[in-house]
């Protein structure tokens, strides 16, 4: 009696402890809610090393939207835009600048010499070759670039060099101070805005979006244009509505039908609130956990969340079920028939999902430890609280829910007799399905994109129309500015050594090392000595000697009028080592070779810049993990039950639980055309699952109260995982449909692989 | 193969809106008798010479050729002397084309190609949209000023007009033949042509045009 005292005591200042610090992480603490998907999945080892530098080149980028109108009325519709879009707070209109030739012109004058095409460097020794270049320069009709620097670059060299560096950058066009891109002779005004408010909310998200899409509807309806758009802006606001309803929707569904479930089983009002109370204590405890171990939330962790309902009702049920043998509880917590099997059941769950904690899927993290708190929280609720509720111990199960259970287990100790052609029949199930329908894994991260399909379209559009769709990033990183300028070119060299189709839009023309301008100035130097340049100078009877070289620095380039685009394709940052610089290299027309790739590979600062290729070979390198890992459970299942409940009785569960665990994944397949690891991962719970069924069939036999506790366990889970299958995550979904499956599998083969059946059990208890 | 600037394009171009110009010519009925008229030719081939004026030059720089166009399928323009070069506009972009065969894309003119274009097939709300045509205070010449912006950069002033010349390079004798293109900074170059308007181009032309 003192003991339950001291008990009860604990409950309720462990309770108190828990609030108060939940109370002091909700309102004191530094957390935040998130729900870009890429945040939460793994990243390889290569990409954390650049992660620092992707952030300083893209995050500005992150903040851009780009906006396309095409049409009669587009400038009008772009003129508009660019007023109207000053009344969406936190959106301002970032104009694409064009740089004037004159002002590049003269700021490339003093560094004339060290730059040489590769036209001009490939004719240096032939005075012919040298004059016929010039020539065709001279007689162009209206040439700005050598209008511009004839005069003062009278070789011409710099004028075909700033031609060829700015038409390989100009993939946009300008009229009348408007960008512009033509697509299938469609003239698209582009209209670039950037999301000036840092680190933005989801809800505001939601907010900009909702005006941004209500602007562009006007727009689109008054001037009768085609107006598309992208931004990761649109796509964050998206996934948070979404993951907001089917959090509200789910959840409500989910409840419902678990009280639903409680209600038919037990018909008074004392069992729906202690589910509800359970239930609440449950969700606080993991919502307090995720505060304290983790920075931000993941709106995709409430949603898996969601399935702590059909878990802890488990316990409820179980509680329930067994009420009226917790009568004399109060004299002595050890005879509670409850104890062993729901604290043994916690441990396994509980075992289940800590694998998952050290995920490298933060998502997977987070919803491990909301389970895992979640269901102590419950656990000890159920064993110290709800035995306390006046009138607990009166609850009793519905004469209904009795006499289904009656015809329950009259069904199942029948299909007790045929257990051997009941397995026979789940392993020919098993190989037949494994052999005809070969388990397959697709791994692609695109495949889990929940964004609707229009705003996936109109990304695709935008980014034909602007030719990137199909282009590569590479991320080039060094201590200096000048080793970073020197791999750049020695990655460029090196891929158009192979690759010579490849475009390579990049700073690395309007920049070039110091090492190149030295080696460029070098060269020209030795062919003016030699002669060679004599008859381009006599073209237009001008004089320019070979001065000493001076080179042009990254420093100098930031405050030339190309200081804009130099900022876009090269940035620093502070690693706490000092800084560190990065550029990014964007390849087209052809996808890098498998020999560039390798090469990319062992150069340790380079980096192909693919989140999407990166993340789905880092879920691919998890999923191989998880298969070991689910391997390793099967074994330590195995051992479990064989060691506890001998050879055959250990064998049967065994069957039980792995079978309904491989049924579950090989139907998976079946009904969606390819698994991911969600449904691998899925597999994780529905062996934590499916041995609690085990263990209570074997502690306390086929009976009528093991089986009204474990069906409406089983009917909850399955509904409460099922609703997930309706999720528009395709990751979500994939876990509901996989255990839902499994849960329903080892409904029908936990019963069966039971040693004991004791059909009296309801008229003796 | 070296690389033909935007900017040669463009002026071709212009070239080709003033051959072309004439499509426009029923805009201006109230035009002096001393300006010279636009009349409409499709198609045509002929010969062009080009003198360059470059302030810090003392002397013009001259070129010659031949070019040739289609208003459905695109313009040529090839330089033989002093060096040979190749200019061609196509449906699908602009090329310059090496002694060889051998051409490559000049990225970036698209719209002054769609701009060309419109005037091409006589559309003169488009020729209007894109000059201010005015009469020019040299005797037997337009003034145009480009509106947009990409020609406004690089050119100050078009003047169209029609020297007398011992050979006629068209039946009416106000039509075009001289060009001068007035750069912004203050280079010049003057364009003499003499065109022959055709029902076809040659076949050889066609196929590199294609």
């Amino acid at each position: 009696m003192r003991d339950f005292n001291k008990l009860k005591k604990l409950y309720w200042l462990q309770l108190l402890a828990v609030f108060l610090l939940g109370g002091y992480l909700l309102f004191f603490g530094q957390w935040r809610i998130e729900s870009n998907l890429l945040s939460i999945l793994p990243h390889s080892a290569q990409q954390q090393d650049f992660s620092a530098a992707e952030q300083a080149l893209f995050k500005s980028k992150s903040q851009q939207l780009l906006v396309l109108i095409a049409g009669d009325n587009a400038l009008k519709a772009h003129d508009a835009l660019a007023m109207k879009v000053h009344d969406v707070a936190n959106v301002s209109l970032a104009p694409l600048i064009e740089p004037s030739l004159t002002d590049i012109a003269e700021f490339y004058r003093p560094f004339r010499h060290n730059f040489l095409t590769s036209s001009y460097l490939e004719h240096l020794d032939n005075s012919q070759a040298l004059a016929q270049l010039a020539t065709k320069q001279i007689i162009q009709v209206a040439n700005p670039f050598v209008s511009e620097t004839i005069a003062t670059a009278p070789r011409l060299n710099l004028a075909e060099y700033l031609q060829v560096a700015l038409s390989n950058l100009a993939d946009v066009e300008f009229d009348q101070g408007v960008a512009f891109v033509n697509v299938q002779g469609q003239r698209y005004l582009i209209s670039r805005l950037q999301v000036t408010l840092d680190g933005l909310d989801l809800n505001t998200s939601v907010d900009i979006s909702a005006k941004l899409q209500q602007l562009f509807n006007d727009i689109r309806n008054v001037e009768k244009v085609e107006l598309i758009y992208s931004g990761i802006l649109f796509h964050t606001a998206e996934s948070t509505r979404q993951a907001k309803t089917e959090i509200s929707t789910f959840g409500v569904l989910s409840l419902v039908a678990v009280l639903l479930l409680i209600w038919s089983a037990f018909r008074s009002m004392l069992p729906l609130w202690s589910a509800v109370l359970v239930l609440s204590i449950a969700s606080a405890y993991g919502f307090i956990a995720i505060l304290l171990f983790f920075q931000s939330l993941h709106l995709l962790t409430l949603v898996f969340a969601i399935t702590l309902i059909g878990v802890v009702i488990d316990y409820c049920f179980h509680a329930l079920v067994y009420a009226d043998r917790q009568k004399n509880l109060q004299q002595d917590q050890k005879s509670n028939p409850l104890t062993k099997p729901l604290v043994l059941g916690f441990i396994t769950t509980a075992i289940g999902y800590f694998i998952l904690v050290f995920s490298p899927l933060t998502l997977l993290s987070q919803v491990a430890v909301f389970m895992i708190f979640g269901l102590f929280g419950a656990l000890i609720t159920v064993l110290a609280l709800l035995p306390q509720l006046k009138g607990f111990n009166k609850i009793t199960s519905s004469a209904s829910a009795v006499a289904f259970s009656q015809q329950g287990v009259n069904v199942f100790s029948n299909l007790v007799r045929y257990k051997k052609m009941i397995i026979s029949l789940l392993v020919f199930s098993l190989v037949s399905l494994a052999v005809l329908a070969p388990i397959k894994f697709d791994d692609d991260v695109r495949l889990l994109n929940s964004s609707p399909k229009w705003l996936i379209e109109q990304e695709i559009s935008v980014a034909k129309a602007l030719n990137y769709h199909h282009s590569q990033r590479l991320i080039i990183k060094a201590k200096t500015t000048q080793e970073m300028l020197e791999i750049q070119e020695q990655v460029i060299d090196r891929v158009l050594a192979n690759q010579a189709n490849i475009r390579v839009k990049g700073i690395n023309k309007l920049l070039p090392s110091i090492k190149r301008q030295q080696q460029h100035h070098a060269l020209l130097a030795k062919a003016d000595e030699q002669g060679h340049f004599q008859a381009v100078l006599a073209l237009s009877g001008l004089d320019d000697p070979v001065n000493a070289f001076k080179p042009l620095t990254f420093q100098d380039f930031l405050q030339g009028p190309l200081a804009a685009i130099g900022e876009s394709y090269i940035a620093y940052y502070d690693t706490g080592n000092g800084l560190e610089y990065a550029s990014w290299l964007e390849l087209s027309q052809a996808p890098l070779s498998a020999e560039n790739l390798l090469w990319l590979a062992e150069n340790p600062h380079v980096s192909l810049y693919d989140t999407a290729s990166d993340v789905s070979d880092a879920l691919g390198q998890y999923r191989q993990g998880i298969l070991w890992l689910l391997a390793s459970a099967f074994m330590v299942v195995v051992v479990i039950l064989f060691a506890k409940y001998g050879l055959k009785a250990g064998a049967l569960s065994a069957i039980a639980t792995i079978g309904s665990a491989l049924l579950a994944l090989t139907l998976s397949q079946l009904f969606s055309s390819h698994l991911n690891i969600f449904n691998l991962l899925a597999v994780l719970l529905i062996i934590a699952l499916a041995i609690d069924y085990v263990i209570f069939y074997q502690e306390h036999g086929l009976q009528v109260k093991t089986f009204l506790a474990i069906s409406l366990s089983a009917l909850s889970s399955a509904a409460v995982f099922g609703i997930l299958v309706f999720s528009a995550t395709p990751a979500v979904s994939s876990f509901g449909l996989t255990v839902m499956i499994g849960i329903v599998s080892i409904f029908i083969l936990a019963p069966i692989a039971t040693k004991n059946i004791n059909l009296n059990d309801m008229r003796s208890s | 193969m070296t690389l033909f600037e935007r900017s040669n394009v463009i002026a071709m171009l212009l070239l080709m809106l003033v051959i072309c110009f004439s499509a426009g010519a029923e805009n201006y009925p109230d035009e002096p008798l001393n300006q010279p008229t636009l009349s409409t030719m499709p198609i045509a081939s002929g010969s062009f010479v080009q003198r360059k004026y470059f302030k810090v030059l003392k002397h013009p720089i001259k070129s010659q050729g031949e070019l040739y166009f289609d208003v459905s399928i695109g313009l040529l323009w090839q330089t033989e002397q002093p060096i040979y070069s190749a200019l061609l506009l196509k449906k699908s972009g602009l090329f310059t084309e090496n002694g060889t065969g051998d051409s490559q894309e000049l990225k970036g003119a698209s719209a002054i190609s769609q701009v060309l274009l419109n005037i091409m097939s006589g559309d003169s709300e488009q020729l209007a949209k894109n000059f201010t045509i005015n009469a020019s205070t040299i005797d037997h010449c337009l003034s145009l000023t480009p509106k947009l912006t990409q020609l406004a950069k690089i050119i100050d002033n078009v003047q169209l007009c029609h020297i007398n010349t011992p050979e006629k390079n068209q039946q009416n004798l106000n039509d075009i033949n001289h060009i001068v293109l007035h750069e912004h900074s203050g280079n010049r170059t003057e364009i003499t042509l003499q065109l022959t308007p055709m029902t076809m181009l040659p076949e050889a032309v066609r196929a590199r045009l294609q």
